[in-house]
């Protein structure tokens, strides 16, 4: 059974004030829905993967929110991985179309971030960790012990850093959705403001709104994007419980179920989308995910071999960074681009990579050219 | 009152690490020429971390208390007093939290004291007769405060912060308690109503009638009931508003000034409140040779005295040899601040 | 904190107070939730207590470095609205002196 991609959508990213939550789901399931040219009828179930709208916007019973969209209401899922909600959301409906319950479905991913100020957007997101064991944990204090675990084990890594922001703002400037149209120096990255020690303002991802949707269907359609496999692996929600801190455990295992599935070899991908929520994760999750060794991953970034014209394209859309974070989002707007970027013939095999919390979760899809 | 047995089992100490200058003091009330810090005999004084509270410091003093007694008496301590000036809540006792952090057992007679800077050593008092009377087997009392100063008053430059722990228990005493005294009366001397931040006192009112009155009197009858007189003392510790009060009580009582070394820490560390004559006591207790008499007389505003006669065993000057983190080292464990960063505090 | 998460938190605090460790990895927080803005900068540590590893803030500003030998101690965690209950919980500090360090 073949699980085919034949439309995508996604809004822009930002902060979108004239955007409520529900306006930014229309635009994707609207977007997505004339992308396929199908019907509003012809989705059999909806998929909506979100972290926080219960929490944001006070908004709960998503599922019902999103079926009540289509005249038929169709049967729907939430699902919650925090900011894997978007890769795990299009776990679930794989599952259920391998499992011959639906030919065709739709996955939407969306977050609405910015009604709220800042510290108390880091207090929600800080629900990604255990927060009965890691009280006063927030999402940068837990990637900068990795950067520190990182820096302590390779050497200082500010300039690789500064190199994964970088690359990643040029990348947006051709991604109209981006929420950042504008290049950054690696002097501005490391002197913007101190977030966590090691890691600054500009090696975080933002805060932002947007959706994004993809349709998937096992019926026989040709010329459209294809999932040739999927991984989804786990780790232990709080740091003290990983084997190792400079390496996503959750991720190594992912890629390893996906490339399996897919039945490809590594080398053949030839872009990737990875979870860069802060630029210490991109160089984790390029290493982990095995296109560069364990410590390079830097200093192949500061190279240029993951940008166009070097060994594979890390994060073409300008990644988590600089095309915005979403978080519910991300997953689903991952594969919705590098959709769109086999369909205009532009790569062949690409790969998706999203992360949950500090390393809790991860996902890993391979798509390909049919 | 004389006490048949009870006494000294095991005690601790703690002081925040922080410290500023009277110096920083005077410069920030404009006041720099005016000598105060000379004045009060007070040259610096200790400043909790943003995190620290009376409550996290009378566990870090009884933590270290419990560490000196013999892990199996922990079952029997059954009673906790504490006495401050700031206790965290208005209604629930820094006991009950303070049991919970020490692990302590359930059953325990406990309450929260105020008494302005006599808490403390009424705590004591009460543990001490819970004791005696043979109610509980061994029981702790806390004299703790992270004092508060309007900003340019003269409390300024003594408002200090620090806890003391003592185990009061009938066997292996580390010093006998040979008799006690309390004195009461309605002097309103200084005082805080409760919704006001900083206290008010009633400037050269607060000496003679308040401390010198109370100090004396409570003394003088102590020494009166058990027959002594000051050069049948060892060492005296009176309560430390500032270092001169207690020398001036020190010589209008005749004790002579040698009977007060070791209980002046309060030139380093400022007035801890109601931990100050529980840690003046401590010190001493960290120096003093087998077989000496201690005299320890606070003060608490309001206004009251509790005056107690202690005498030190063998027992004393052989545990000390195992322990560590004792006051005086602590109090030379100075981490200097400006006077700014005394300002922050939680905005709750 | 809600009374009953205060109340289930409390009975780990006595086997905590006094355990010592050493310090894995720390960074000092700069900007943070709005429970613990006004503790910042303040240190969030990853220990090694032997038979396990323990997440813990640091206590005060104070700033660590990996083999850092550390002990338990019970500090406000949070500072929460003034109707609200006071939180405590268990932080580290360094076991050395905190003299001021010869540079």
């Amino acid at each position: 059974m073949k699980i085919k991609i034949i439309g995508t959508a996604t809004t822009k990213f930002g902060e979108l004030w004239d955007k409520s939550l529900e306006d930014l789901l229309r635009e994707a399931v609207d977007g997505a829905l004339r992308n396929a040219n199908l019907e509003p009828k012809q989705i059999e179930a909806v998929f909506v993967a979100n972290k926080a709208a219960g929490s944001y916007e006070n908004q709960h019973h998503l599922n019902a929110l999103v079926s009540q969209f289509f005249p038929h209401h169709p049967p729907a899922i939430r699902v919650e991985a925090a900011c894997a909600s978007g890769g795990l959301g299009i776990v679930t409906a794989e599952h259920a179309l391998l499992a011959d319950q639906y030919k065709t479905v739709l996955v939407v991913g969306v977050e609405k971030m910015s009604d709220l100020s800042a510290s108390e957007t880091t207090f929600i997101l800080a629900g990604a960790a255990d927060n009965t064991r890691e009280y006063g944990s927030t999402f940068p204090a837990l990637y900068a012990l990795l950067a520190q675990s990182y820096e302590a084990k390779f050497g200082s890594q500010r300039e690789y850093l500064s190199a994964v922001a970088v690359k990643n703002h040029r990348h947006a400037l051709t991604n109209p959705q981006a929420q950042f149209h504008k290049e950054i120096t690696a002097q501005q990255v490391a002197q913007s403001q101190l977030i966590a020690d090691p890691l600054r303002l500009l090696d975080c991802s933002p805060i932002s709104d947007g959706a994004s949707a993809v349709i998937l269907t096992t019926k026989q359609v040709s010329h459209k994007p294809q999932i040739l496999g999927y991984g989804h692996a786990q780790d232990s929600l709080d740091l003290a419980g990983r084997s190792s801190l400079t390496t996503l455990a959750a991720t190594t295992q992912a890629v390893e179920q996906a490339l399996k599935k897919a039945k490809i070899k590594r080398s053949q991908l030839q872009v990737a989308e990875v979870h860069d929520c802060f630029t210490i994760a991109e160089i984790l999750a390029i290493e982990d995910l095995g296109f560069f060794p364990k410590g390079q991953g830097g200093q192949a970034t500061l190279d240029g071999e993951t940008t166009i014209g070097g060994k594979i394209v890390i994060n073409p859309s300008g990644g988590l960074k600089a095309c915005g974070h979403p978080v519910g989002a991300t997953g689903v707007k991952q594969i919705a681009f590098l959709a769109e970027q086999i369909q205009k013939g532009t790569y062949q095999y690409a790969l998706a990579h999203n992360v949950g919390g500090s390393g809790a979760t991860a996902v890993v899809h391979i798509l390909g050219a049919s | 009152m004389k006490i048949r047995s009870a006494g000294i089992v095991a005690y601790g100490a703690y002081l925040p690490s922080q410290r500023v200058s009277g110096s920083q003091i005077a410069q920030a009330q404009g006041k720099l020429d005016d000598n105060i810090p000379h004045a009060l005999g007070v040259t610096q004084k200790t400043v909790p971390e943003i995190d620290e509270d009376t409550i996290t410091m009378s566990v870090q003093a009884g933590f270290q208390a419990l560490e000196r007694l013999n892990s199996r008496q922990k079952q029997k301590i059954g009673t906790l007093f504490i006495g401050s000036e700031s206790h965290p809540y208005a209604v629930k006792p820094s006991a009950s939290v303070v049991k919970a952090a020490l692990g302590l057992p359930e059953q325990l007679a406990s309450a929260d004291l105020q008494f302005a800077c006599k808490a403390g050593t009424q705590a004591l008092q009460i543990c001490a007769s819970f004791v005696a009377a043979g109610m509980t087997k061994l029981g702790m009392a806390i004299g703790a405060d992270t004092a508060q100063a309007r900003p340019g008053d003269v409390l300024e430059f003594t408002a200090s912060a620090g806890a003391a722990a003592l185990i009061v228990g009938k066997e292996n005493l580390l010093a006998r308690l040979l008799a006690t005294h309390s004195i009461t009366t309605d002097t309103p001397d200084f005082w805080r109503r409760p919704k006001q931040d900083y206290p008010e006192h009633a400037g050269r009112f607060t000496g003679e009638p308040g401390y010198f009155y109370h100090v004396r009197t409570a003394t003088q009858q102590l020494l009166e009931e058990t027959n002594l007189r000051p050069e049948d003392i060892d060492w005296c510790v009176f309560h430390t508003p500032n270092a001169k009060f207690p020398q001036a009580a020190a010589r209008q009582l005749g004790f002579h000034k040698h009977q007060l070394k070791h209980s002046l820490l309060v030139e380093e560390i400022g007035n801890t409140y109601a931990a100050a004559s529980l840690l003046a006591f401590i010190n001493v207790l960290d120096h003093a040779a087998a077989g000496q008499k201690i005299l320890v007389t606070s003060y608490g505003s309001g206004a009251g005295a509790d005056s107690f006669l202690f005498e030190t065993t063998p027992l004393l000057v052989q545990q000390r040899k195992k322990w560590h983190g004792f006051l005086q080292e602590q109090a030379d464990q100075a981490t200097p601040i400006s006077y700014q960063k005394t300002l922050s505090k939680l905005e709750h | 904190m809600e009374p009953a998460q205060y109340w289930r938190a409390n009975k780990n605090w006595s086997a905590w107070i006094g355990r010592q460790g050493t310090v894995l990895v720390s960074t000092v927080v700069r900007t943070s939730s709005p429970q613990q803005d006004s503790f910042k900068p303040f240190s969030y540590l990853l220990v090694d207590f032997g038979k396990e590893k323990k997440e813990l803030l640091g206590v005060g500003h104070q700033e660590f470095q990996p083999g850092d030998k550390v002990v338990c101690v019970l500090r406000k965690i949070s500072d929460p609205s003034s109707r609200e209950l006071v939180t405590y919980g268990i932080k580290v500090k360094k076991l050395e002196s905190k003299e001021t360090k010869d540079h």
